[in-house]
């Protein structure tokens, strides 16, 4: 490394700066123009710098977005990208997996950072970890006493509008080049797009990956690509390597931004992440066209009426051609997302669709999940490189396409060897400590705490009072006749009253026990653990953040695949999920569905709540439509005289302060008789 | 400037990348000419008629670096063709085109066509049973058909005479490929951009690079000979011309260093012609040369022989001595014994000897007749 060819440093400058073909042309000529006087200044001088200038700029843009990552004993080192200015960065797991808890990141201002891991994906080998601003080594930055760091992120693309042929840079850190942390930069095209590559086992599978033949290195591991734009369309992490030692050969693997985008909300979240499953098996028919060969019989699409021999058309609004396209749809997702789907069931000459929504379940069991992350990521932070019993395959490294290995050199074991020396360094920092929360299932609980927190205070539906309130209703159903009714919340019980106040349904706040009277069903408890949300918060019901999904249907109020934030956990014994409007800055949070999962494994009751508005005790929906088993089971109108019961324990938090509920001006709630509705399978195509 | 460990001498792959490097920027007058790149030679300035014009010349060069339409617009010429391997390093599978509108396809002769039916995949994922049609052993390349008509192709002949008498080098070009097997069905085969570094003869000398045909070549700078790359194609940048198939996976068994290259189209055209015209071996006519060649071949020292020294080009296949303790040294063979066949193949020197070793397996039995005194005799070497 001490002596390199006047030729190569050359090379090595320009290759930095220049694209393909197409720009290099001014300062070749120079060398050109000696023996080759045809060739030399015809081309346009000032365009071309323009558009070198105009390239500088772009790259100068993205540099500071990547990031170097090292264990906190300098023995491998990763790449990784800025993806917001509060310092969130995108990697891949087996990047962070070598550092354990926390671990050091270079920038290229020149600083060293600690940060934190934040949430790991290690089936689609995607991390996310948190930058702390605090400057550990390198030059302070400018920013003045008690203003906080801004990073500069990168901007998402859309890897969908991605196209073989498309120029794409590579930032990165390959062979640990970066002694300044600035960043290796290579260039090349894609190669291919929606490939799939196989995962080792089960885990770091490449699903609906990008292809390029941009150099890609050890090192280069969790660092973006950019698409000509400068837009983040991938996180680089594998190569097919084979006989030639592992170094690039010209293809290179990154995730999809469009993938992490559907599991960033949930590493946000602190969780440790799984892929989807359908629960079903596609195969190719005769004609190549793919078709349902097995199926779970309890699977939520099974329940939903897929059936065995149905052909799949689209899956999450992508058309299915062949086997291998479903095996890319469906790895995108992850476990937990709502996907659409869309499929054909032929009988002699007629063939119908259908399109139902599909909640998808995981590829692993939680007990799976948390051994594979006992034995990759032990959390004993101080000597995380250690293996935990020794011995035992380390799951990640099987096979022959295999993720960029992070780079290893002499001066790095030589690093290593003083670590060992220092080992008191490694000590865990108090600002890391402060940052981290250790949690059974969870990677680190510290973040899900922020997001819970966060949705939480945004949520109008929030109220703090304890105490009992009744509302008046009118409800209409199949299983009531539709009256005027008053639900009534009191202590340990949860009564729906008729307009006479004989008591039609009641529920007694154990949700493991048959509601009273049994064709009540699933109605009360659900309305009861809508009021223990209200009352006492997410964390008093031992909910968790589970991230964004779209809902489970989609009506004239939700856009096609919006999304909402999503609170989940178990409540008496059941499992429960609440879905969050993500409003924007400043607006009101509204729950939008309360979803409960019944103890005999049918389809989850769903809770539907519409046109929140606030009235003088607070927000309130006008009306919960109530679903079982994908079809209506009641409806209740809201009036608008919600009160308390309890005077002494009552406070709603409104602009005007509490306001206490007076006497029993009782909202009244009406069940009225909606015709039947099935939600969730429409015919939408009849053919001979 | 302070040493720093950023670029490490890498020689002579830098040397070789900036040599293309160079070369393309040298050549980016061709490319910057919007219709005509291809009928520019090199150090022509397509864009004579001076400055305003060179502009907008320029403008054009930057769209050019849109290489998706191209990439797109040959995706159907390229077959997915599999055949016998799939274990150890052997790859089953290998890439191909079309060079005629009713299903033949062009691809590189190599072990993956030894099975006993060859599967193609087409761009749309539907799947042929081909014949292999023929082979061009010295030029290692293969026909193969499949029945279908109607089929977009590359016209050999027409691309053969574009790039006569044309120097390539420098020019950026795309390789389609299905390296890697990374594609299957429908999936459009891998593509690659880079420069064609050099036009040069292929002139591996015996066992440094495993190959039989040692004529010319164009050498690039980026790396296209992946395993299941065989058989791509290679192509201008603008996708309008075929400039070549890319060849097999090449190492020097000396220098460790692997070689990116392919043949030209001009001689694609000639061996595909001689094998269409039966001068060029047929499958049922395949010679010696024709054959497969072992994983690892049989060196006469591992047998225990040693042959006379070799004075003259034709020196006869005499045996010298037989190493005590040797395979050959349980069987009859004697010195001064003359190898007459090996393994049936009649051998007349000891060159040709040497090369049939190349396809005699490590682990095979042998059997040699050799003349002693006026006496065929024949002697199995276990």
């Amino acid at each position: 490394m001490k002596r390199k060819s006047f030729f190569s440093a050359i090379f090595s400058l320009f290759a930095l700066s220049l694209p393909v073909f197409g720009l290099g042309e001014v300062f070749f000529s120079a060398f050109v123009s000696a023996n080759e006087p045809e060739v030399s200044l015809k081309v346009p001088l000032e365009k071309l710098k323009e558009e070198e200038r105009a390239q500088i700029q772009l790259l100068e843009r993205l540099t500071p977005s990547l990031v170097a990552i090292y264990p906190r004993d300098g023995s491998s080192g990763g790449s990784g990208v800025l993806i917001s200015d509060d310092g969130f960065v995108l990697t891949n797991f087996h990047v962070v997996q070598p550092c354990g808890t926390w671990m050091k990141c270079g920038l290229s201002d020149g600083c060293v950072y600690h940060a934190v891991v934040v949430g790991l994906d290690p089936v689609g080998d995607a991390a996310l970890i948190r930058i702390l601003p605090e400057v550990q080594a390198g030059v302070p930055n400018d920013r003045k006493e008690g203003e906080p760091k801004r990073f500069i992120p990168a901007v998402f693309g859309d890897s969908d509008a991605v196209r073989q042929g498309d120029p794409v840079w590579v930032l990165g850190n390959p062979f640990g080049f970066q002694e300044d942390f600035s960043p290796t930069i290579s260039q090349g095209i894609v190669s291919g797009t929606h490939r799939y590559q196989f995962p080792a086992g089960t885990f770091l599978e490449y699903a609906d990956c990008i292809q390029v033949d941009a150099p890609v290195n050890p090192g280069n591991s969790g660092g973006p690509l950019f698409n000509a734009n400068g837009e983040l369309i991938g996180i680089n992490g594998r190569c097919s390597f084979e006989k030639r030692g592992r170094i690039n050969v010209g293809v290179g693997y990154a995730i999809s931004s469009n993938q992490l985008r559907f599991f960033l909300s949930h590493l946000r979240a602190g969780r440790l992440l799984d892929h989807a499953t359908l629960g079903a098996r596609i195969a190719s028919d005769s004609l190549g066209r793919p078709r349902v060969d097995e199926l779970l019989e309890d699977s939520e699409a099974a329940l939903r009426g897929l059936d065995i021999q149905d052909r799949i058309l689209s899956f999450g609004n992508r058309p299915i051609l062949t086997a291998n396209d479903f095996k890319n749809a469906l790895g995108i997702y992850p476990k937990g997302w709502i996907v659409p789907i869309e499929f054909a069931r032929e009988s002699g000459n007629s063939r119908e669709t259908h399109t139902i929504r599909v909640r998808l379940d995981g590829v692993h069991s939680n007990a799976e999940l948390r051994e594979f992350l006992a034995h990759a990521f032990p959390d004993d932070q101080k000597d995380p490189m250690k293996n935990p019993d020794g011995k035992g395959e380390d799951p990640l490294k099987k096979d022959g396409q295999q993720p960029i290995p992070p780079m290893q050199t002499p001066e790095m074991e030589e690093m290593q060897k003083m670590a060992e020396v220092f080992a008191f360094l490694n000590e865990t920092p108090p600002e890391i400590e402060a940052v981290y929360e250790k949690r059974d299932g969870f990677v680190n609980f510290y973040f899900n705490r922020l997001e819970m927190e966060r949705i939480w205070k945004a949520s109008a539906a929030a109220f703090t009072a304890d105490g009992e309130f009744t509302f008046p209703a009118h409800l209409a159903g199949k299983n009531l006749a539709e009256q005027p009714i008053r639900i009534e919340f009191l202590e340990g019980k949860t009564l729906l009253k008729s307009e006479s106040l004989d008591i039609l349904w009641e529920h007694d706040g154990d949700f493991t026990r048959q509601p009273t009277p049994p064709e009540s069903q699933y109605l009360l408890p659900g309305l009861t653990l809508w009021k223990e949300l209200m009352q006492h918060g997410p964390e008093a019901l031992g909910l968790t953040c589970f991230g964004e999904s779209p809902l489970p249907f989609t009506d004239g109020n939700t856009q096609d695949e919006e999304l909402f934030d999503v609170l989940e956990g178990n409540v008496g014994g059941l499992d429960v999920r609440f879905f969050f409007t993500k409003s924007p800055q400043n607006q009101p949070v509204e729950l939008r569905q309360l979803e409960l999962d019944p103890m005999d494994g049918a389809l989850p009751w769903e809770f539907r709540f519409e046109n929140w508005r606030k009235t003088p005790e607070g927000f309130w929906p006008e009306k919960i439509q109530i679903f079982a088993n994908g079809t209506i089971f009641e409806t209740l109108t809201l009036e608008n005289e919600i009160s308390r019961t309890s005077e002494t324990k009552t406070a709603l938090p409104t602009e005007n302060g509490a306001i206490s509920g007076k006497d029993g001006a009782a909202p009244k709630m009406s069940l009225s008789s909606a015709e039947e509705q099935n939600a969730n399978i429409q015919n939408t195509e009849t053919a001979k | 400037m302070r040493d720093c460990p950023h670029f490490p001498d890498f020689s002579p792959v830098p040397r070789i990348l900036g040599v293309g490097f160079l070369a393309g920027m040298i050549s980016l007058g061709g490319m910057a000419s919007a219709r005509a790149l291809d009928e520019m030679p090199v150090g022509a300035d397509p864009a004579n008629d001076g400055g305003p014009s060179a502009l907008s010349a320029h403008a054009e060069s930057a769209a050019l670096l849109d290489l998706s339409q191209p990439s797109a617009d040959l995706q159907n010429r390229m077959v997915k063709i599999y055949g016998a391997g799939g274990f150890a390093e052997m790859e089953e599978y290998q890439s191909g085109f079309f060079i005629s509108q009713d299903g033949l396809i062009a691809t590189v002769f190599s072990p993956v066509l030894n099975a006993d039916s060859l599967e193609c995949v087409l761009f749309d994922g539907s799947r042929f049973e081909a014949e292999l049609l023929g082979i061009e052993p010295t030029l290692e390349i293969a026909l193969l058909k499949i029945e279908k008509n109607g089929l977009p192709y590359f016209d050999l002949s027409r691309n053969a005479d574009a790039a006569k008498e044309r120097v390539l080098d420098g020019l950026p070009v795309l390789a389609l490929s299905n390296l890697f097997g990374v594609a299957v069905g429908s999936e459009p085969v891998s593509v690659q951009a880079g420069n064609i570094s050099a036009t040069t003869r292929l002139n591996a000398s015996r066992r440094a690079f495993e190959t039989q045909y040692r004529g010319k070549v164009y050498v690039l700078d980026f790396t296209t000979n992946n395993p299941g790359a065989a058989g791509g194609a290679l192509v201008s940048a603008d996708g309008k011309r075929l400039y070549g198939m890319l060849g097999k996976e090449l190492q020097d068994a000396q220098t460790g260093c692997w070689l990116n290259f392919a043949l030209p189209v001009s001689i694609l055209n000639e061996g595909v012609r001689n094998i269409q015209s039966g001068d060029a071996q047929t499958l049922a006519a395949m010679g010696r040369d024709a054959r497969i060649r072992p994983e690892r071949a049989l060196r006469l020292n591992e047998l225990g022989i040693v042959m006379v020294p070799e004075i003259t080009a034709r020196t006869p296949a005499f045996v010298d001595a037989v190493s005590e303790n040797s395979r050959a040294s349980r069987t009859d063979l004697r010195p001064d014994d003359l190898i007459l066949y090996w393994n049936g193949q009649l051998i007349q020197s000891i060159e040709e000897l040497e090369q049939e070793l190349d396809f005699t397996d490590w682990e095979d039995p042998v059997r040699v007749s050799v003349l002693r005194n006026g006496e065929l005799l024949e002697i199995e070497i276990p």
